[in-house]
């Protein structure tokens, strides 16, 4: 699994001497037989290999990583690759409105009529050496993510009030991420953002959406990923030229719908449920519609699309 | 195949084309509907492909140049038959859908369910044509089947061999109308260039030309209404001899009363508007008036020509405003789509009040060990109040004649930011303002409660000049008045603070300054800086052109936004909008 993954670095034409350093850290940093199960093995790959070697060189400098982008852009795949790559445990933290320091560093609890302290995931990450990701950090109010400052920057430090101070592990590395602009998300204050390394998340370019495309749907034909990817590309053009919103712009919806298909739903009434229907304004649906036919023809039949 | 241009299906139509052409710049001349007026999703892909794979402009030449002969309608859909096989033939394999989508289109052409030409012998080309699409042999022979054959261009063809066999098709087949041609081209360079050299000296007298103009109209009507009234007033002198002692009050009746007829009735009592008067037109402002109308036509004047011509330019001006705004629908709806989003997020996120611990407060009993055991002193839970009180948004729309030439955007710019607060459940108020004479009118749209009056933004007309001072003296007046507990005024103008009402000078000398220049932008700053001091927020969104930036920055400081491509109108406003709300 491990030398897999590395295979598919060299494959993606990431250097060489970065993968040796990877080697040299799994070698370096190993994991507790306990902590294993931790360790992702990604359902799917992230394909970019500027954005690997951005993240890899920052991880390897042992910086902590934000990764900003727009939906589907592959943040939370990206973080999973990154600690399956690296070996590492991972915990998922998702932030939101009521996130507090009790909930990321820990709380109070009862054991054997005693009062303990039970640790959160971002101390049991600390501990253990693992990779946090913090999902969609900006959900959060900046002051109770104020606890992770010190977590976060050269201190590399716990302080538990009432408590102990514990020391975060040298393999600890916390990636972020984060939608800019989505409802509910307010700016990350610059004490924060100051703390991370931050990589622009790219839309999939309709290469990488092609490579994705054949390796996650081996009996796909040929033409038909040309047909996919060149519909979210044609969507995609749409949407930055401000002609439709970005909710029929899923890639997400686009997957899924290639599932339904291949469950043997008619390709266009699947895409209309992933993609179209996404849109509730009518009009806009209407254009989604016209860029759907100018791809997938209405009377399209499974065994068309798939071996 | 109709080809014809209609507004409601059209942006769907423009948008099949732009997605197969893959350029969103492209304004087509063609686009096709079916017989419902939907538009047809295979032509108007074939139109849009062409775009892509052919030298359009090499094209259009073509198309001007069948244009010269009276019959050019049969030529060009004989051309667009020509160019369907090529088109299909290059986009195919991109698209394998096309094929289907072909057929489906060729069977409807057999079955006789799309349009019929008038001209038969296109009828028969285009049936045999298609006839060839479903696999059929076609039932023609002679002339008809050459020029089909000839017609199928290859794929291979460039654009100046299309041309080229387009041309020969039209020499060898037809009597094409050289002989107009030749005149016309004659003509056509005649008037290209003249046309040109027209349009460089359009430029050459520079944009200002036009609200000269504009203002110029403005006071051509001015004093051609002045002189009327001159003329009545002489009239009436003449009935009634004796009233001299009050003909100042009797000018300022007549003054009003023209104000009421080319802006509307007043919605405040003559009176009132008088009380206001006098704690307003002080100052710099003395000897000025105010107006307060919604635009609604004063039936008084029923029978004056004047105030009915008036009213009439009123609603086409409000009929540009409406079809601008539907022509731009989606990219406006997006932007305000956007803005709330925006706004509605800022108050979410900003605003909310939270629960947290506390050393006072709510006693939390399950927490009280903490404090025996752990010396934890904050054993309360308390409510943190991040209330900021409501927030009214008052949005007041310069309509003086600078902007004339952009009376559709600022109106669905007023629009969009007043449909967005009104989205986010924030009252809106608002009115535009412009000066004629020495009256500053304030046209007013909709109140706070009117939420469902935002349409009446487009009633939007510019005219007049603009005294920037006294319009923002009044709105923060008004402002005053209103019970909220932050204010916040957003102002669309061109910071060109103009009026031919001078102010009084107090220097010894009679002479007057004129409203204008520096003299207006340091009025204007003055009076935006002690709305600010007196606790309001005053932001401007900058309509103007690049040379006044600098003036606007001087009047509004850092709260202002600038606006180079209105497709970031939402974005922009909305980080305007964002930073004040967090302020306040």
């Amino acid at each position: 699994m491990e030398e897999k993954l590395l295979n598919f670095l060299r494959k993606e034409g990431i250097r060489e001497n970065l993968i040796d350093e990877i080697d040299k850290f799994r070698k370096f940093y190993k994991v507790k037989p306990n902590m294993e199960y931790r360790i992702p093995t990604p359902k799917y790959n992230y394909y970019g290999n500027e954005v690997w070697e951005e993240a890899i060189t920052a991880l390897l400098c042992g910086e902590n990583l934000l990764l900003v982008g727009s939906k589907a852009t592959g943040k939370n795949v990206l973080a999973e690759n990154l600690s399956a790559v690296f070996c590492r445990p991972k915990w998922d933290i998702s932030f939101h409105v009521n996130t507090d320091s009790t909930s990321l560093i820990g709380t109070d609890t009862f054991e054997n009529g005693q009062v303990v302290f039970r640790n959160g995931p971002i101390y049991e990450c600390a501990k253990w050496g693992g990779f946090g990701v913090l999902d969609e950090i900006n959900m959060a109010k900046n002051d109770s993510v104020a606890v992770l400052h010190a977590t976060l920057d050269y201190r590399r430090i716990i302080d538990v009030p009432g408590y102990d101070k514990i020391e975060i592990d040298d393999a600890s590395r916390f990636i972020a991420t984060m939608n800019y602009g989505y409802a509910g998300t307010r700016e990350l204050n610059e004490a924060l953002t100051s703390r991370f390394m931050v990589i622009n998340m790219p839309n999939i370019s309709t290469k990488n959406l092609k490579k994705l495309l054949q390796r996650e749907y081996t009996n796909l034909r040929e033409e038909y990923i040309e047909q996919f990817a060149g519909l979210f590309k044609d969507l995609q053009l749409k949407s930055e030229n401000s002609e439709i919103s970005t909710k029929s712009v899923d890639l997400r919806g686009l997957l899924s719908s290639i599932n339904l298909m291949n469950k043997g739903l008619s390709p266009i009434k699947a895409l209309q449920m992933g993609i179209a229907n996404k849109s509730f304004d009518d009009f806009e649906r209407a254009l989604v519609e016209d860029v759907i036919r100018l791809r997938i023809s209405d009377s399209l039949e499974r065994n068309e699309i798939f071996k | 195949m109709i080809i014809k241009s209609l507004t409601e299906n059209n942006k769907r139509a423009l948008n099949i084309i732009w997605n197969a052409s893959d350029n969103y710049y492209i304004d087509p001349e063609f686009k096709v509907y079916d017989e419902s007026g939907e538009p047809d999703l295979y032509w108007n892909y074939i139109i849009g492909a062409v775009h892509k794979y052919y030298d359009y402009s090499l094209l259009n030449s073509f198309f001007s140049y069948l244009k010269t002969d009276s019959d050019h309608e049969f030529y060009e859909k004989l051309f667009w038959i020509g160019l369907e096989n090529c088109t299909f033939n290059k986009g195919k394999a991109e698209r394998p859908v096309l094929y289907s989508l072909r057929k489906s289109y060729a069977k409807k052409v057999l079955k006789g369910e799309t349009e019929t030409f008038e001209n038969n012998l296109l009828n028969v080309i285009n049936v045999a044509h298609f006839c060839k699409v479903v696999g059929k042999t076609p039932e023609i022979s002679g002339n008809a089947l050459n020029i089909l054959n000839d017609l199928e261009f290859d794929d291979k063809l460039n654009t100046e061999e299309i041309v080229f066999k387009m041309d020969q098709i039209i020499k060898t087949y037809f009597r094409f109308n050289y002989g107009q041609y030749e005149v016309d081209k004659k003509e056509y360079k005649k008037n290209k260039v003249s046309k040109d050299m027209q349009k460089h000296t359009e430029y050459g007298e520079e944009k200002l030309s036009d609200s000269e103009i504009k203002v110029m109209s403005d006071l051509y009507l001015d004093s051609a209404e002045t002189s009327r009234e001159i003329y009545f007033e002489e009239l009436k002198q003449k009935v009634k001899k004796s009233v001299r002692k009050v003909t100042v009050e009797k000018k300022d009746d007549f003054e009003r009363q023209f104000i009421r007829k080319y802006f509307g009735a007043s919605i405040i009592s003559e009176q009132k508007t008088h009380s206001i008067e006098k704690s307003l037109c002080v100052g710099n402002h003395k000897n000025c008036h105010l107006h307060f109308t919604r635009g609604k036509f004063d039936d008084e004047f029923g029978s004056d020509v004047n105030a009915i011509y008036y009213n009439k330019t009123l609603l086409e001006q409000r009929e540009i405003n409406l079809e601008h705004f539907n022509s731009n629908y989606i990219k406006y709806k997006n932007s305000i789509i956007k803005l709330t989003n925006r706004i509605r997020n800022t108050m979410l996120a900003y605003f909310e009040s939270y629960t947290g611990r506390s050393e006072a407060g709510k006693l939390n009993a399950p927490k009280v060990w903490r404090n025996i055991y752990v010396n934890d002193n904050k054993i309360f839970t308390k409510v943190f109040n991040n209330d900021i009180g409501n927030i009214s948004v008052d949005i007041l729309l310069d309509a003086s004649a600078s902007q004339h030439e952009r009376q559709e955007t600022i109106a669905a710019e007023g629009y969009i930011i007043a449909e967005s607060f009104t989205q986010c459940q924030i009252p809106v108020r608002v009115y535009s303002f412009s000066s004629l004479r020495n009256y500053t009118v304030i046209n007013l749209y909709r109140d706070y409660d009117e939420t469902d009056k935002n349409n009446e933004i487009f009633n939007y007309k510019t005219t007049g000049c603009n005294r920037d001072g006294l319009a923002i003296r009044t709105a923060l007046y008004m402002m005053e008045r209103s019970n909220y507990y932050n204010k916040i005024l957003i102002v669309l103008s061109d910071c060109k603070p103009n009026d031919t009402q001078s102010i009084p000078d107090t220097g010894i000398k009679q002479e007057q300054t004129k409203y204008a220049g520096a003299t207006g932008i340091i009025d204007t700053a003055y009076e935006v800086k002690k709305g600010i001091n007196n606790g309001n927020s005053i932001l401007c969104v900058f309509t103007g052109e690049d040379e006044d930036v600098k003036t606007a920055k001087k009047i509004y400081g850092h709260n202002f936004a600038r606006i180079y491509y209105p497709e970031r109108f939402a974005e922009i406003v909305g980080v305007l909008m964002q930073n004040q709300l967090k302020n306040l």
